[in-house]
């Protein structure tokens, strides 16, 4: 379906073109006006609605920039074609249509400069009150194509139409003049009202520090990842809140930020290595860590004066959970002894005294909700990851298998969680889950797709569950639900359980469907991993007193950077 | 393994970079039609079309600031495209009439040449991605070939003395010369012209196509195989791994000497292959791996250690390797915050020139175990000559070596002095009646235009000064030659500081907050020896007093250096003895892991 889309489109397109480039060689004015109108309009819609459907060529050497400005000179070209003996018509349509083309672009410019203040650039916040700056908002991405000055393209063709046919172009001139002075005026309101607009970077950075110097953050909790990940802090937010110490988000792309607004803890957006050494106020003593898979992390771990501890974001085999770059923080936080083991000196090279088992970070438990007659099933793969060295995850490979062995089951219900990062790697990742949401949906009964956050609520209601190895097994594990892992990577059942140890308290799926079957007949009948999860559960988590765990590893490791704290951070 | 979209760099392949001196060209261009329109006269609008195409056929690299306000530039089908559309409507507006047929023609052969354009590009960029040789080499025996693998062999370049990008861009000469033989009149050549301008880009697309289509005709290179092979037999044990901003090489540089004199196989790994340009006078296997595969591909299970001269957000990615150990060995010495960054708990071992290193550790606490800190020496200093006591001769000219650090990544790490003192300084040795050196950092206004901007004026005043004045070259070796002939070094906070006491003369420090002298000196403890410059550089002239053979703080110098310096001895001797236990460290550490 796409491939024929596509070359229709672009069939349709380069037609377009086509015939302006010989209407105005001819001249064929009106036949110019009505191949203009139709290129400008299936631009429009392209540009806004279905960039992706143009083949890459025409996105890097003939882009929609360029193919408008051939629009425009052609527009010239037909004028000097109409009137080969008005050399000041034809110099004034020249200027015309090459100033139009750059009020395209400037327009854009300032489209995106204007949406960037406005989103708080050159850094942005929430739940923070800045003084005398405006809080940032989210406006919606600017259109590649500025909606009137696209139309004005239109507006010397028709001028030329209506002379051809009139056999007077005064129409056409005076088209061109209304051209010229629409773009100078255009580019001079602009152009004051960034003038009024515009404030030097550095002062919007030093309010928002001062507004954070004021809020006086202790810990500071520090967030890099792709699109979906922000799941990570938010799984943190309620831990911080009840420490009853003042707290400061900090995260490095802006795609974070709304799901953080109203999270009750101040955010900050800080894109450069120096905003971050900058947001660093002399009251912070602790930084949190979510997520290892990233090396933007060094550039808070390098500020001097801060007690560092990775604290990951859920329990699982994953290999970023044990890798031996953890060593660069002064601690290392896990749920409990498996965390623990992970670590182990000398393979990691974490020393075990600088891993401290605080119990699990979880959202609350939902209270379980009277189900259907039918059992429960959940199907929660996880995400790509960041490289493929890391993704561990079975949908690309067996999520469509997965998802009908269990709708061809009329005896239970399928919930399909897929993680919320899904696809922000690999584009292929979100159309599978796309279509498999689609696939569930069209099973009708109470089948359905859930979103992420509501993953311990599925398991809450859960009689069985297929997971990755990822924080969804170890979820799995602390609701009791009997859970599969489908094999990865060409691995066997022993090879998986010597890999990942943690899928020894469940199934391994290798052949579709009948492994799915015998381990949801099991599950639903004999339960045989019932003392292997729940000996699990117990190495999983220290203990199910978190909070309390959690807050006296804050205050001992504030206590310990107040001690180190007489030398560092000389006053620059 | 899945394949993303294509890098940028790969859809930049054959284009040109679009700056603002082009757009500038276009605009002639542009000028030249209204003009030639006004006056009646299609050559004065033809004429001012030629500066733009010229430029285009002899594209060349301009300098990076040019190509600011990236979306109002014209890329180079944009430029063609303005420029003989002008062309064409100032051909087809003045006398005498043009034929119709040969005006359509000509603007078909330019829409022609666009697509071919495109075309070839494509071509390449489909070529560079089926190929599998994304990493190049230096002294290293790959398949008989020592160094590789180039770029991309352009198909058009075998034949003929032009790539093929270009000869199509220069192919719209003909079609310039058509419009212009349209608009005199003259019948039948300009398609003629037009006709060879599509010969010509056919012709060209033909032997891409033969060469990078699916017959083969170029052969897919797969060099990347034979590296990782080669790195295989190569066996390194020991790994100097790189990675800095483009104009940081100089910090793997100063470890020349030493990798060259290592017996123990070694690989140099370098993250981004512009460094090559900047590590001539390494002489041992050296391979650029840009990506983490190409990482795990050339290091084989035979490496023991991986030592880092930098301490940049990529080292992480050789880190995550299990396997060796890792330490960190700098590129200089210094009181500096990166020199005792809380990230360095990321490596197994850190290595430090002398004891103050350690020490500087122990006061910061910043979690390190001091357990993991070795002092080495600094074997980079062997040939810096040691000055006997009161060997100055009075009345000499002095010659002093201005060597300031660079502003740093953060304002935290900035010592920098070239901005705020910098000017003033030299001008006072200057007027003293000093020769001076001038050494700035290879990466002085990477951050800080301000300190660019300074740089440049110290510059221009040092070459004005003349005499035995000069601006020293950033070659590897010419800060120590710069040693030797100097009589007084002022710096910053900064390993050159540290690495002048080897020649155990005078030397002075900026302080240009303004810390007290006491305050500064503990802070600072390689500049305990120094006199201080504070930003009023009221101390200057006692800094040339003391050069000049009033020198009261050479026994504190003596002293200070061997705490900054490290082990007396041949700092070689002792540094590759250092490597060689490191080695047995790790072989160690791999039998207890295969036993536990």
């Amino acid at each position: 379906m796409r491939p024929v889309l596509r070359a229709g489109i672009t069939g349709g397109l380069g037609l377009a073109y086509l015939v302006l480039l010989v209407s105005a060689v001819v001249p064929l004015p009106i036949l110019f006006l009505v191949a203009a109108v139709v290129a400008v309009g299936m631009e429009l819609v392209l540009s806004r609605r279905a960039p992706y459907l143009l083949p890459e060529a025409l996105n890097t050497g003939l882009g929609v920039r360029f193919r408008l400005l051939s629009l425009d000179v052609l527009t010239a070209l037909l004028a000097a074609r109409l009137l080969p003996d008005a050399g000041r018509i034809v110099a004034l349509a020249i200027v015309a249509v090459l100033l139009l083309a750059a009020g395209r672009d400037v327009a854009l410019v300032f489209g995106r400069r204007l949406r960037w203040r406005l989103n708080g650039g050159p850094v942005s916040w929430r739940n923070l009150d800045v003084p005398g700056l405006p809080a940032p908002r989210s406006t919606p991405p600017v259109p590649q194509l500025d909606l009137p000055f696209t139309l004005l393209t239109l507006l010397i063709p028709l001028g030329y139409a209506i002379g051809s046919v009139t056999d007077k172009y005064g129409a056409a001139i005076a088209a061109q003049w209304i051209v010229i002075a629409v773009v100078v005026l255009f580019l001079a309101g602009r152009f004051v009202q960034y003038l009024v607009l515009n404030r030097p970077d550095a002062d919007v950075r030093e309010a928002v520090r001062a507004a954070i110097e004021q809020a006086a953050p202790e810990v500071v909790l520090h967030h890099a990842g792709r699109r979906g990940t922000v799941e990570q802090v938010l799984l943190w937010v309620p831990a911080l809140l009840a420490l009853e110490r003042p707290c400061l988000i900090v995260v490095r792309e802006p795609t974070h930020l709304d799901a953080l607004d109203g999270c009750g803890v101040p955010v900050v957006w800080a894109p450069r290595s120096q905003d971050v050494e900058l947001f660093m106020v002399a009251s912070v003593d602790l930084a949190l860590y979510p997520s290892n898979s990233t090396n933007i992390n060094n550039h808070l771990l390098r500020v001097p004066g801060i007690y560092d501890v990775l604290v990951g974001h859920g329990d699982a085999d994953e290999p970023e959970s044990g890798s031996p770059l953890a060593r660069m923080y002064d601690e290392v936080w896990v749920a409990g002894a498996l965390g623990r083991e992970r670590y182990a000196y000398p393979v990691s090279g974490v020393p075990a005294a600088k891993v401290k088992e605080i119990g699990p970070v979880r959202p609350p438990t939902p209270e379980p909700r009277p189900s259907g007659p039918r059992p429960t099933v959940v199907y929660a793969p996880s995400w790509e990851q960041v490289a493929d060295a890391a993704d561990l995850d079975s949908l690309l490979t067996h999520g469509e298998q997965i998802i009908e062995a269990l709708l061809a089951r009329q005896d239970v219900r399928t919930l399909f969680v897929p993680a919320a990062p899904t696809g922000s790697r690999v584009p292929a990742m979100q159309e599978l889950a796309e279509r498999l949401r689609r696939r569930v949906a069209a099973a009708g009964d109470d089948s359905a797709t859930w979103p992420p956050e509501r993953l311990p609520e599925a398991l809450a209601a859960a009689s069985f569950a297929v997971v990755d190895v990822s924080p969804a097994l170890a979820e799995a594990v602390r609701a009791d639900v009997p859970f599969a892992v489908p094999a990865v990577r060409g691995l066997d059942a022993a090879a998986m359980h010597a890999e990942f140890p943690t899928t020894q308290a469940g199934f391994v799926l290798g052949g579709y469907p009948q492994d799915v079957f015998a381990a949801l007949d099991d599950a639903l009948g004999a339960d045989e991993h019932a003392a292997a999860r729940l000996a699990l559960g117990r190495r999983l988590d220290a203990s199910d007193e978190f909070t309390g765990r959690f807050r006296a590893a804050v205050d001992q490791a504030i206590a310990v950077q107040r001690r180190r704290r007489a030398f560092a951070r000389p006053a620059a | 393994m899945r394949r993303g979209r294509p890098a940028i760099a790969a859809v930049r392949f054959g284009q040109d970079s679009s700056d603002v001196v082009d757009l500038a060209l276009v605009a002639l261009a542009v000028l030249g039609a209204v003009v030639g329109l006004l006056l009646g006269s299609w050559a004065v609008a033809l004429l001012a079309a030629v500066p733009s195409l010229a430029a285009d056929v002899l594209r060349g690299e301009r300098p990076a600031r040019l190509r600011r306000l990236r979306r109002v530039l014209l890329d180079r089908p944009e430029r063609s495209l303005v420029r003989n559309g002008s062309a064409a409507a100032a051909v087809a507006a003045t006398p005498p009439m043009t034929e119709f047929t040969n005006l359509a023609f000509l603007l078909v052969t330019v829409m022609a040449v666009h697509l071919a354009l495109t075309a070839y590009t494509v071509l390449g960029v489909r070529r560079t991605q089926r190929e599998q040789a994304g990493m190049t080499w230096r002294h290293l025996d790959v398949a008989g070939v020592q160094e590789g693998p180039g770029p991309l062999p352009d198909p058009v370049q075998d034949r003929l003395p032009i790539d093929g990008l270009r000869l199509l861009t220069a192919s719209e000469v003909l079609v310039l010369a058509g419009f212009a033989l349209a608009a005199g009149g003259v019948r039948v050549v300009p398609w003629v012209l037009a006709l060879l301008v599509l010969a010509v880009a056919l012709a060209v697309l033909w032997t891409a196509w033969r060469a990078w289509g699916p017959h083969e005709g170029h052969r897919v290179r797969d060099s990347d195989v034979s590296v990782t092979q080669a790195v295989a037999d190569l066996a390194p044990e020991v790994v100097f791994y790189f990675s800095s901003p483009a104009d940081g090489t100089y910090a793997l540089g100063v470890w020349a000497s030493v990798i060259n004199a290592l017996e123990r196989p070694v690989l140099v790994v370098l993250r981004e292959a512009g460094h090559l340009n900047g590590v001539e006078t390494i002489l041992k296997p050296t391979v650029v791996a840009p990506t983490v595969a190409h990482l795990l591909a050339v290091t084989p299970p035979s490496v023991r250690v991986v030592l880092y001269p930098t301490n940049v957000v990529r080292n992480d990615e050789m880190i995550r390797i299990p396997g060796p150990m890792h330490c960190f060995i700098g590129h200089g010495d210094s009181d500096k915050v990166g020199s005792f960054s809380p990230l360095n708990r990321m490596y197994d071992e850190i290595w430090v020139a002398g004891r103050a290193a350690i020490d500087r550790y122990a006061a910061v606490d910043e979690g390190i175990d001091l357990g993991v800190l070795r002092a080495v020496g600094r074997p980079q200093l062997a040939d810096i000559r040691r000055a006997e006591p009161a060997a100055v001769v009075a009345d000499k000219r002095l010659t002093v070596l201005y060597a300031p650090t660079w502003e740093g990544f953060f304002d935290e790490a900035d010592y920098s002095s070239v901005a705020a003192m910098g000017e003033r300084i030299v001008a006072g040795c200057l007027a003293a009646g000093a020769d001076v050196l001038f050494k700035p950092h290879p990466l002085t206004g990477h951050r800080l235009p301000e300190a660019g901007r300074a740089r440049e004026a110290i510059d221009d005043m040092v070459r004005r000064a003349g005499g035995g004045s000069e601006v020293v070259a950033p070659t590897p070796n010419s800060l120590y030659e710069a040693f030797n002939r100097a009589d007084l070094l002022i710096s910053d906070i900064s390993s050159v500081i540290t690495d002048f006491l080897a020649s155990r003369k005078p030397y002075a420090v900026s302080n240009r907050r303004d810390v007290p002298d006491a305050e500064f000196r503990a802070m600072f403890p390689s500049s305990s020896a120094a006199e201080l410059l504070g930003s009023d550089l009221s101390t200057l002239p006692t800094a040339l007093a003391d050069a000049a053979g009033a020198d009261p703080r050479r026994a504190q110098r003596e002293t200070l250096a061997e705490y900054l310096l490290g082990p007396e001895g041949d700092p070689m001797v002792v540094f590759l003895r250092e490597i060689d236990g490191f080695v047995e460290r790790a072989d160690a550490r791999i039998a207890r892991m295969a036993g536990a």
